[in-house]
């Protein structure tokens, strides 16, 4: 029987029948404002999938570029990925201390809906930069003329507020397909891991399948 | 027009009734009858060889990876001293972000916690402990955070400081908090447990709505 557990094992190692996404770490809790001047906290994000990226209100070219790829993300998420009964958002976190006017304003260009897709933001920089900087682990800086410097990144948080992709180098980062199919991913174990299920995907967890 | 029949064995209800023939269906039974035992037991062998070998269920979310848990940089325990992850290697802490003053989620929690820490082994509750971290550092001063958390089992102990330091704490942690308004304000919270390993890994997530049972069972676990 040790045997053929073993080889079940190997075969389950090397087929990958079920990928699944990494559980890394725990996305910050964090309390900001929507552009609708809303609270937006983790909790309000809490079981949800939720798509972060990161820019600046008055939208520069890395701007446009990382809200192409939402803009992407969200109409394959919306045509091709069945999310069950789980929901899917994109949120924006705008880096620069900002007020829900500015943040309506960067979200009207950019296209963000406001429910699907929302700019969040703060007019506390400690409050941005504990959430940005320490909680999503991403570096931005203030350059002299008072210009914010940034990498396009997106971050992957499941609904329990882990983090399950991190997206950060230019070549990786703005790929919608990708972003889209990881999403496919995850809805697809959030709609099957439960009851024997679970075994399966806690073993594809177990045995590294990741795409 | 002839039909095969003639060349068929006769129906069973046909097999002339002789004691040779009696053998052979009693013996056919009995085959019958012991492979579906042996397909019973195999399947009940290898349940239980899954149950054993294969992995735990755990009832919170498992973290992968290696990173240590975030430090608690700037907060104080009753006694004073600072709060270092380091003095809880090679047991397993469950961390909580609550409020002596909380009305519901907190006290259900720490009692659940308790409850875990009595269905654990003499050995592994001796390896156990919880450190609830103050999101109310107005009210709740150290020393009655230790009156609170060693109410419900004396492995558990509290901590609080400055507000910058629980802020940078509950945001590494996952945790948002907000505190409401009025004289008997009450916070807004997250209320998670965590649990960090004995190499110092924060390795799994509890839901509030975990059982004691789930949680001693992840923790036996965690300690292996």
């Amino acid at each position: 029987m040790m045997v053929v557990i073993i080889l079940a094992a190997m075969a389950f190692a090397i087929f990958e029948p079920i990928q699944v996404l990494p559980r890394m770490r725990l996305a910050p809790g964090f309390a900001l404002t929507d552009q609708s001047g809303e609270p937006f906290s983790s909790e309000v994000a809490r079981g949800t999938v939720t798509l972060y990226t990161f820019a600046t209100t008055g939208c520069d070219e890395q701007c446009e570029t990382v809200s192409d790829t939402m803009r992407d993300v969200q109409r394959r998420v919306e045509a091709e990925v069945d999310m069950g009964s789980s929901e899917f958002a994109l949120v924006t976190v705008a880096l620069d201390p900002t007020d829900s006017e500015a943040l309506a304003v960067a979200a009207a260009e950019a296209g963000a809906d406001g429910q699907t897709w929302r700019w969040v933001g703060s007019d506390d920089e400690a409050a941005i930069r504990r959430t940005v900087g320490t909680g999503f682990q991403r570096f931005f800086e203030t350059a002299d003329d008072g210009s914010i410097r940034y990498d396009p990144s997106f971050v992957l948080v499941d609904g329990n507020g882990v983090v399950r992709g991190d997206y950060r180098y230019s070549t990786l980062a703005n790929d919608g397909e990708k972003l889209s199919r990881h999403v496919a991913i995850l809805a697809e174990e959030i709609r099957n891991a439960t009851g024997a299920t679970a075994v399966a995907y806690e073993a594809a967890h177990l045995f590294l399948c990741y795409p | 027009m002839t039909t095969p029949t003639a060349d068929l064995p006769p129906a069973a209800d046909q097999t002339p009734n002789t004691e040779p023939n009696r053998a052979r269906r009693r013996s056919g039974r009995m085959r019958v009858l012991a492979v579906v035992a042996a397909v019973v037991v195999g399947i009940a062998f290898a349940f239980l060889a899954i149950r054993t070998v294969g992995p735990h269920l755990y009832a919170g979310t498992v973290l992968q990876g290696d990173t240590p848990a975030p430090a608690l940089e700037g907060l104080v325990r009753a006694d004073g001293s600072s709060v270092d992850l380091a003095d809880y290697e090679g047991d397993v802490l469950m961390v909580f972000f609550g409020y002596a003053n909380c009305p519901d989620v907190c006290p259900t929690t720490m009692a659940t916690a308790a409850q875990a820490m009595d269905s654990l082994s003499a050995e592994d509750r001796d390896r156990t402990r919880l450190l609830m971290v103050s999101v109310d550092p107005s009210r709740d001063t150290a020393e009655y955070l230790e009156t609170f958390t060693s109410f419900f089992h004396p492995n558990f102990s509290g901590a609080t400081g400055p507000v910058e330091a629980i802020d940078s704490a509950a945001s590494q942690y996952g945790i948002f908090y907000q505190l409401g308004e009025g004289e008997d304000y009450t916070v807004d919270h997250t209320a998670s447990l965590m649990g960090i390993a004995p190499d110092g890994v924060l390795r799994i997530v509890w839901p509030p709505e975990v059982t004691a049972e789930q949680l001693a069972g992840d923790i036996a676990e965690l300690l292996g």
